[in-house]
């Protein structure tokens, strides 16, 4: 009788230890769901500032290569009209000490010009180099030391 | 036979009460995170959310506009904004349509 007793004291309260157990489940279930949520939108944030910065890196890298495109194409017009006159100059000239000195000033034109566009594109480069290191470059350290700071 | 009853539900009491102390240092753990991110205990209860993911947005920019064909090698990020910032104002034009009340937002993963 004892026995029988007992084995019913004990299916019930194993009943009431389950049925707690489930509720309590539950509620681990929905507390889950809330903090996962909350880290996708703290997550969102880094993100987005990671993808606002690699998109500024994007732009300048664009904006050099535009600027260093546009050099050397200006310095190829440059060059082309520049042969154009000292062609027609060495065409249509009859005096030779003439011809010597036009020649010499047209070498004399093309090495300096070479020099300022490859100094533009120096400038450029170096610009870029600048900003890389000094804006973005800050930017992403502080967004590496915000992910490092978020739990 | 009563024995072996007997010894089953006791067997069986034992198991559930360790089942159900696991669980409470589990909610323990839960709540001390909840706590960690500041995250209020009367929060309001969770709700749905379809999220959408265009799986390949550049080839999609390359194919549906020409400026995207010239921009999106060079600016991949800002390609790949602006074509969810156009699949959310389609959406957004169908849902209206339809007179379907919503919130579209871009969320960075």
């Amino acid at each position: 009788m004892i026995a029988q007793v007992l084995a019913a004291l004990c299916l019930v309260s194993t009943g009431i230890l389950l049925f707690i157990g489930f509720r309590l489940s539950g509620e681990s279930r929905k507390n889950l769901r809330i903090l996962n949520t909350h880290r996708i939108k703290a997550f969102s944030a880094i993100q987005k500032s990671r993808m606002e910065l690699l998109e500024v890196r994007n732009r300048a890298k664009l904006l050099e290569d535009t600027v260093s495109g546009g050099a050397t194409a200006v310095e190829k017009v440059h060059k082309a009209i520049a042969n154009t006159t000292f062609g027609l100059i060495d065409m249509f000239s009859r005096d030779p000490e003439f011809k010597d000195s036009a020649r010499k000033v047209q070498q004399t034109h093309h090495e300096t010009s070479e020099q300022v566009y490859k100094a533009v594109r120096t400038t450029n480069r170096a610009l870029h180099i600048l900003a890389d290191s000094l804006i973005i470059g800050k930017a992403e350290k502080r967004i590496v030391s915000k992910t490092k700071k978020a739990p | 036979m009563i024995a072996l009853l007997t010894t089953s539900s006791v067997i069986l009491v034992v198991f559930s009460a360790v089942l159900l102390w696991q669980l409470l240092e589990q909610r323990k753990i839960i709540k001390h995170m909840l706590e960690n991110e500041g995250i209020a205990e009367n929060h309001p209860e969770s709700e749905l959310v379809i999220t959408l993911r265009v799986m390949d947005p550049i080839s999609l920019a390359k194919r549906e506009s020409r400026t995207g064909r010239v921009l999106a090698d060079r600016l991949p990020v800002m390609t790949r904004k602006m074509v969810y910032q156009e699949v959310i104002k389609e959406l957004e034009s169908e849902m209206e349509e339809r007179d379907i009340d919503v919130e579209m937002h871009i969320e960075y993963r």
